[in-house]
């Protein structure tokens, strides 16, 4: 028996051997690129638009997920005396004043960019480029509720009592979105609106994994998402059942950009690949992989993307003023949410 | 004499070494933030100011509030498992024991996912209740509220109890318990005099894992509990180094958590020594059958108590399973059975965007086994430096061993970064770093199987087997290990489970070629695909299930 046991051991030994042969991480110089992880998963945009790059440029590209994309800011500057990466993926215009204040960004304006709409350029002095925009927005399950709200103001009737679902905006990117919805909408009153909210709240979730996976089990019937979700099921199963909400104070803008790092070892690399993002090249493999709006106004939309409502008004807050405010609203929120 | 004083020394140093390195330095390197201030030197102000902060004070209040009640459930499911485990034999049992351990390996947001679907307002146990008696609204809203968390958290963490627990339970001399038995003690009396006091190591030892454990949960406890009312201090760990981007204050807030830890795991394992005595031992504990028992009077609550938990930990895990099995299509966006998500994670069969993830089972059993390879040998020695020889802060430095669980993975994965950055070791994106990683999680469980049935082993049988001409290597293979048998099997267990699970830590140093399940399960999940990831998450279900099996089995034989 102790032969058996040897033999098992050998032969996971061998196991792991044939695993070694796997391609080992390359020797040769490449542009290297820190995104997030839903960014780098085999569904999402990487896997697509980066044998393109290599093929268009001749540029050989490693890519390494890190998390999400407050990790890739934080691995960046935690590396910011011996940068390993030379683009940053994800930083969003709630991130910008912090990314900007650490140094770590070398400004870049591409000669592509005029190719983007005005507004949608969130950082006038081009450190960050944008590449993708979305709105968040309240997804429902027509199924189960037939007079869905219509405003901010809507979901605190009393009607909607246990059918809220919302993320932690401590832990959640969507979460934090809809709480600075409410602060855009409110002002310094967002704290009463809260105390109206809260009664209709079934359960504020870690993150937006969860939040929609117990919404689509049939929880409750309204969770925090984008206005794009309904088009992934479109696409996926052919159902309209759920559907996506435009306020009429409007909705929160989230666009997300790419920046090159400071003291990088591939500057004019770096150039291309941000001249790259804005191409329709780039763009056109966004909505089916990231779930966001392209940049680029002359890309085509899938059909399922008919789906994804746009709203009127689009929200959003400075982001020197997030910065600033944001552990003070955070604080005041959780003592609120808390009672 | 020498010779052999350096061949021991050399064998406790290898250990130390490798947990510096990799463990305690990183450590340091990245809480050293926690403890400075805006010019960059020493200063416990921010930890001061935090501590004084009734925000702060509320939360870490709650977190321990949560984790010695979660523990103390736990070990109250986990005791009648213990016993069942180690004192009867039933067909199926090992079976069961295998079954039970799973829940352990499932990355959280299933754990989640699983109890929502099954206890949840609209989930299949309200459903039904609400067919059967016709009812409007859902009976049982047991969810979003802390007996949530706590149910949760004993569903995850109580098979901690049934194993280490059920493996002290098999060292046991039976010998006490007939003659206190020919006495005239029954019963209750009979456990609590004789049965606790010789169990009481595996309880503590459980209990400090358990604790830690629960103490570090996060995603539970946010979801089930229903809102930030509930909120741990991982919670704000997360926020500070995630949102706010403030990696000192995130460390400051890990630095009061692992303190806190400390302490706790301190207590556990001085009670835990204290509360050891060696035994003249039984390797062949007698079992006594199952169908014996269920005729008496125990019968009932036997059948009762397996009843129980098969719910608690099958239905869940069921609900998972059953996920996975279904379609969403039509304009109502009806459900009908499939098994298209299967064919789509192992063949990568259907659509443009399939992917099939065979490798990560590969990658996630390679890695399983390789944690079980290196934290064994690690964790055993832990064990013996700890219980054979005595020095001074010998308890402290347990409890410190037992960190790598107390502190969160974010701060360790930030910690390697800031690490090894300009260090010649190459960590990210390489599988030996993924292993190591696993290692050093997996270590302080190792640690605490086995001395808790070390502990048990009297020193005089070591001395009687040297007495007769045994050297030390043939007193280490023939007497100690098969002594320690129960123990080790334990911690191999564990430790593939934890490798298997392991999420936080593994993202952070993969690359492509590397994935394992969970990530494969999140990626999944983050491309909107519950259907698929559930079909991974019950992969992962049998994976574990038939390796729990084989190591149970393995660790029969072998010795």
């Amino acid at each position: 028996m102790k032969k058996l046991f040897l033999s098992i051991l050998l032969l996971s030994m061998l196991c792991s051997t044939t695993l070694l042969a796997s391609p080992r991480a390359e020797k040769e110089e490449s542009l290297v690129i820190y995104a997030y992880d839903s960014f780098v998963s085999e569904w999402g945009p990487a896997p697509r638009i980066i044998p393109k790059f290599e093929e268009s440029y001749g540029i050989k590209v490693t890519i390494h997920s890190v998390g999400d994309a407050g990790q890739v800011l934080n691995r960046a500057i935690l590396e910011a005396e011996e940068p390993q990466a030379d683009i940053l993926v994800g930083i969003d215009n709630n991130l910008l004043a912090k990314a900007i204040d650490a140094g770590i960004l070398l400004p870049y304006r591409s000669p592509k960019l005029p190719l983007i709409p005005e507004k949608l350029i969130f950082d006038p002095s081009n450190h960050v480029t944008p590449f993708d925009y979305g709105y968040f927005a309240f997804v429902y399950d027509s199924r189960e509720l037939e007079q869905p709200p219509l405003s901010l103001e809507d979901l605190t009737d009393p009607r909607f009592k246990g059918k809220i679902i919302i993320e932690d905006p401590r832990t959640s990117s969507p979460g934090l979105g809809f709480l600075l919805w409410t602060i855009a909408v409110y002002g310094e009153d967002y704290l009463d609106y809260w105390e109206k909210l809260t009664p209709n709240l079934l359960t504020i979730t870690e993150g937006w994994d969860t939040a929609y996976g117990i919404f689509t089990s049939g929880e409750a019937p309204l969770v925090l998402s984008y206005t794009t979700s309904p088009a992934y099921h479109v696409e996926a199963e052919q159902t309209q059942r759920y559907k996506a909400l435009i306020f009429t104070e409007g909705n929160y803008l989230q666009i997300e950009g790419m920046a090159i790092v400071k003291g990088c070892r591939h500057v004019s690399w770096a150039r291309r690949f941000i001249d790259f993002i804005l191409t329709e090249e780039f763009q056109e493999e966004i909505p089916l992989t990231n779930w966001m709006y392209p940049v680029n106004p002359n890309t085509t939309l899938p059909d399922s993307f008919d789906y994804a409502p746009k709203p009127d008004i689009s929200l959003s807050l400075g982001s020197e003023k997030i910065q600033n405010e944001l552990e003070r609203w955070l604080k005041d929120w959780v003592k609120l949410v808390s009672r | 004499m020498r010779q052999k004083g350096i061949r021991s020394a050399l064998i406790y140093l290898i250990p130390l070494v490798f947990f510096t390195l990799f463990f305690f330095y990183p450590l340091t390197a990245i809480l050293a933030g926690g403890i400075t201030n805006a010019e960059g030197r020493f200063s416990l102000s921010r930890i001061f100011q935090m501590l004084s902060d009734p925000y702060y004070t509320k939360i870490i209040a709650f977190t321990l509030k949560q984790a010695l009640l979660s523990t103390l459930l736990s070990l109250l499911l986990g005791l009648p498992g213990a016993y069942l485990l180690a004192r009867t034999d039933f067909r199926g049992k090992n079976i069961l024991k295998s079954f039970t351990t799973i829940p352990f390996v499932l990355p959280s947001i299933l754990v989640v996912l699983g109890f929502v679907r099954f206890f949840g307002n609209n989930g299949v146990l309200n459903r039904a209740l609400m067919g059967l008696f016709s009812l409007e609204e859902p009976p049982l809203k047991i969810l979003y509220s802390l007996k949530a968390i706590l149910l949760a958290h004993a569903f995850y963490n109580f098979p901690i109890c049934i194993r280490i627990v059920g493996s002290v339970w098999r060292r046991i001399n039976p010998h006490t318990e007939e003659a206190a038995r020919s006495l005239g003690a029954r019963g209750i009396r009979l456990f609590m005099r004789i049965g606790l006091p010789q169990i009481l190591p595996g309880i503590l030892a459980s209990a400090a894992l358990i604790f830690v454990f629960c103490f570090m949960s996060f995603a539970i406890i946010m979801v089930l509990g229903g809102g930030p009312r509930f909120t741990t201090l991982e919670v704000e760990v997360y926020r500070q180094a995630k949102i706010s981007l403030d990696l000192n204050s995130a460390s400051s807030l890990a630095i009061i958590g692992a303190v806190i830890s400390l302490l706790m795991l301190y207590l556990y394992i001085k009670f835990q020594q204290k509360a050891s005595f060696a035994e003249t031992f039984h390797t062949g504990l007698e079992k006594v059958k199952l169908s014996r028992i269920m005729s008496r009077y125990l019968g009932i609550p036997v059948i009762l108590y397996l009843i129980f938990v098969i719910l608690v930990i099958a239905a869940p895990m069921l609900s998972v399973i059953h996920y996975s099995f279904i379609q969403r299509s039509g304009w109502a966006g009806d459900t009908s059975f499939t098994f298209k998500w299967y064919g789509q994670v192992l063949l990568g069969a259907g659509g443009k965007n399939a992917f099939p993830y065979l490798r990560a089972i590969l990658n996630s059993l390679f890695f399983g086994a390789m944690t079980v390879l290196f934290s064994l040998p690690l964790g055993t020695s832990f064990a013996f430096l700890t219980v054979r020889k005595n020095f001074i802060g010998k308890h402290g430095f347990e409890s410190l061993l037992m960190l790598p669980l107390g502190v969160s993975a974010i701060i360790l994965g930030l910690g390697y970064l800031k690490a090894f950055r300009s260090f010649p070791l190459p960590i990210h994106g390489h599988w030996y770093a993924i292993v190591l990683a696993h290692t050093i999680i997996a270590t302080p469980f190792v640690i605490r199987s086995v001395t808790a049935v070390m502990r048990k082993i009297s020193p005089t049988l070591k001395e009687a087997a040297l007495c007769l001409g045994a050297n030390p290597w043939q007193l280490f293979w023939r007497i100690e290990l098969p002594m320690l048998r129960p123990g080790i099997i334990t911690a191999a267990a564990f430790a593939f489970a934890l490798s298997l699970g392991e999420v936080t830590a593994t993202l952070m140093l993969t690359r492509p070629d590397l994935i394992t399940i969970p990530i494969a399960i999140y990626r999944l999940i983050g491309a909107y695909n519950f259907q698929a990831a559930c079909a991974m998450g019950s992969l992962l279900m049998l994976t574990s299930f038939a390796a729990f099996f084989i190591i149970d089995r393995l660790g029969q034989e072998v010795f």
